[in-house]
């Protein structure tokens, strides 16, 4: 006992001599090495020019949709230069690597695993895919450029001199479902994943079953959430797993009953008994991630939603008629987001906003879609009736989502909606806790999207009201009729407070916004719709 | 973002305080319980669990330096589950040896600390700690707080094994003599 009173002795000394122990000896970041003067990009664009665009289109679109992973992973997204929040290395779009970043990875991939892709494709694909998984996301999100193909005699996986390389789990997944997909994506790679044919290749070319606990059959996208491990408990690559028994599904949510802040484990598969609807439009199953294109209202799954790594989510797809908004919220959840353009794989479509000049939304049939619809008010009444056309509601990251070409210029690319009894939503996005509360008298709700913007864009209003926040201010807070408020954010406002504005008028211009995303078009503008003028949720 | 704007986010009970200490202290309080626990898979459980007891206790603390106060909770959420599992099954790993070890410093046959608040003797190390070279603490703090074994302490601190090693019990003894001055045996 008196060894263990020292023990707690040392346990308690100063934090200062703890942190610091730790800051002192961090090991050396690894080193970048610089192999040749010019810059690849240059060497490798007039050649690769047109197997470049092929790759970024067949692949880009989708590699570049990497999800955030979860804590340990080596894309911690962090911009912070604190040694102990992310272990990425430093790069610049100049950097060549002749080894790889020796990162902490999840999953192990080497060339014998890549299957099909060694046979059949040439040397370009493999380069691509080298420069793409001997970087970090973190260090992709540094280049200014989009992927181009790397050089040469530099990135060509199969010649390196080593032979293992570490990548993280998501794009582990990705690889593996080309692995399976190897034939169809060998002939034209369809913009937009369809659920359908995957789902049909991957059945057809494995022959096993994936089972997770209590014998829930599990799909392919699950592996995101998984480990593989022989008898031993080694970890496997996914080229050397032999059967689905092998997997073990390790993701799971906390969760508490409605009423309750009790929490308890539910992992992919659970379902929660009473968590469900009271109508006969949805029941809680689990989130099958292969989905088929159906539009009904009943898969809403607690537990891991596979493909959105880092969160542990609940989809819904609504119907197109028949669902509205308000059950949603009323009678499941706490709070739920509306994904619309997601860009992940499981995204079945997207919907637009009309140039944001105005407010409505276009939907996938030409429909128009008023997120003010969404609204309620504070006693978590609905505002407005609002059907759900078509859009893929899920509970996710904002962070996740990628923007790849200026052809996204204008389009949202975000979106939720959240209320105020949620008072874990960040919590619950990283898959660490469950919501506490469940809707109360005092509902409070957000819309809220991004769009994306050229920087010096002009931002409109979208609807008729009172200014109620001073010019050259980077949000502007208008106050519409029926106690709605709009929050356009990301921009200088040339409106004061006082102004009276009408749907369409100049109320700013963006600025660039610092979003980790890749690219030029980093201009982003964040509107929110409210029932109140000032958010707990945004801090405006 | 900066520790005290999380902890003013803590404070406010506003549920990105969790999310931002994730990002930022997630690994290294990973870091932390994996020392221990030896087990990917109970080090992230351990992690979760920090948050949430973080969350739970903030407010009514207010930690002045957010990563040692993860880092406490880890340790000892990670301790929790390391004497579960070692209640379960009998197993190796760095905290027993680390008790051997902390034994030669309080004699089993020493009565006067139990006269001593725990806090004293906290106090007493802090300051031995203090007078300690920085190198030394490091690697004092490396051994016997966050349970690295000799090697890996030795590594962080740029010693072989068997330096780190010698080095250590000489640091054992000095504190030996230090807690001695200060009726600890």
């Amino acid at each position: 006992m008196k060894n263990k009173d020292l023990f707690n002795a040392i346990h308690n000394i100063d934090e200062e001599y703890i942190v610091n122990a730790w800051k002192n000896t961090e090991p050396e970041k690894p080193t970048i090495i610089r192999a040749e003067k010019t810059p690849f990009w240059k060497i490798s664009l007039g050649i690769a020019a047109a197997v470049a665009v092929t790759i970024a289109v067949t692949l880009g679109l989708r590699l570049g949709m990497e999800k955030i992973p979860p804590v340990y992973s080596d894309s911690s997204s962090s911009s912070s230069s604190d040694s102990m929040s992310s272990s990425s290395t430093d790069s610049t779009s100049s950097d060549i690597l002749t080894d790889p970043p020796p990162v902490e990875r999840d999953y192990i991939v080497r060339y014998e695993d890549l299957g099909y892709y060694r046979d059949n494709h040439d040397e370009d694909f493999f380069k691509y895919l080298d420069w793409y998984f001997a970087l970090t996301s973190s260090e992709r999100s540094s280049m200014s450029t989009a992927p181009v193909k790397p050089a040469p005699d530099v990135y060509f996986f199969k010649d390196r001199p080593y032979d293992v390389k570490t990548i993280s789990k998501s794009t582990a997944a990705w690889l593996d479902w080309y692995l399976v997909l190897g034939e169809e994506m060998d002939a034209n790679v369809p913009s937009e994943l369809d659920p359908e044919k995957h789902t049909g290749n991957f059945d057809e070319k494995l022959p096993f079953e994936l089972v997770g606990p209590d014998n829930v059959p599990l799909t392919y996208g699950d592996l995101d959430y998984a480990t593989i491990t022989d008898e031993e408990g080694k970890t496997l690559t996914i080229g050397e797993l032999e059967n689905w028994s092998q997997i073990t599904i390790n993701n799971f949510a906390y969760l508490a009953e409605p009423g309750s802040n009790e929490f308890k484990r539910y992992y992919i598969g659970d379902e929660i008994g009473s968590l469900t609807f009271s109508t006969a439009e949805a029941t809680f199953k689990r989130y099958k991630y292969s989905y088929p294109d159906t539009k009904e209202l009943v898969n809403m799954y607690i537990g891991g939603s596979a493909g959105f790594e880092g969160n542990t989510g609940i989809d819904v797809i609504a119907q197109k008629s028949g669902v509205n908004w308000y059950k949603c919220i009323t009678e499941s959840l706490p709070t739920i987001e509306i994904d619309l353009n997601a860009g992940g794989r499981n995204t079945p479509k997207r919907i637009t906003f009309a140039d944001y000049e105005a407010n409505p939304w276009i939907g996938l049939n030409g429909e128009i879609i008023n997120l003010c619809d969404m609204l309620t008010d504070n006693q978590g009444k609905l505002v407005r009736d609002v059907n759900i056309y078509d859009v893929h509601l899920n509970w996710s990251d904002p962070g996740l989502t990628h923007f790849n070409s200026p052809d996204e210029v204008g389009q949202v690319f975000w979106a939720r909606a959240i209320g105020n009894t949620y008072s874990q939503t960040a919590a619950w996005e990283s898959g660490l806790v469950p919501p506490s509360e469940y809707v109360p008298d005092d509902f409070e709700f957000v819309g809220e999207f991004d769009i994306l913007a050229k920087n010096g864009s002009a931002v409109y209003a979208v609807g008729d009201g009172e200014v109620l926040t001073p010019a050259n201010n980077s949000f502007v807070i208008i106050q519409h009729e029926d106690g709605i408020y709009t929050l356009s954010e990301g921009l200088i406002s040339t409106v004061k407070k006082g102004d009276t504005v009408k749907a369409g008028d100049v109320i700013g211009y963006t600025v660039k916004r610092l979003r980790g995303d890749p690219g030029v078009y980093d201009s982003v503008v964040h509107y929110e719709f409210r029932s109140a003028p000032y958010s707990t949720f945004s801090g405006f | 973002m900066e520790d005290s704007e999380i902890v003013k986010l803590f404070q406010s009970r506003n549920e990105q305080a969790i999310s931002h200490a994730y990002q930022k202290y997630g690994k290294y309080c990973g870091a932390v319980a994996m020392n221990i626990l030896k087990n990917r898979e109970d080090s992230d459980e351990c992690v979760n669990d920090t948050m949430m007891k973080a969350w739970e206790s903030i407010p009514p603390e207010q930690p002045r330096n957010l990563a040692g106060f993860l880092a406490k909770i880890t340790k000892n959420t990670a301790i929790d589950r390391y004497n579960y599992a070692r209640a379960e099954k009998r197993g190796g790993g760095e905290v027993p040896l680390i008790f051997d070890e902390l034994s030669e410093c309080i004699p089993d046959n020493s009565s006067v600390e139990k006269a001593l608040e725990q806090k004293e003797l906290t106090a007493a190390v802090n300051d031995f700690l203090k007078n300690l070279p920085e190198n030394k603490r490091d690697l004092f703090v490396l051994r016997y707080w966050y349970c690295l074994s000799v090697s890996e302490a030795a590594e962080r601190v740029g010693l072989s094994a068997n330096n780190a090693a010698v080095t250590l019990a000489r640091i054992r003894k000095s504190l030996l003599e230090y807690l001695g001055k200060r009726g600890y045996r």
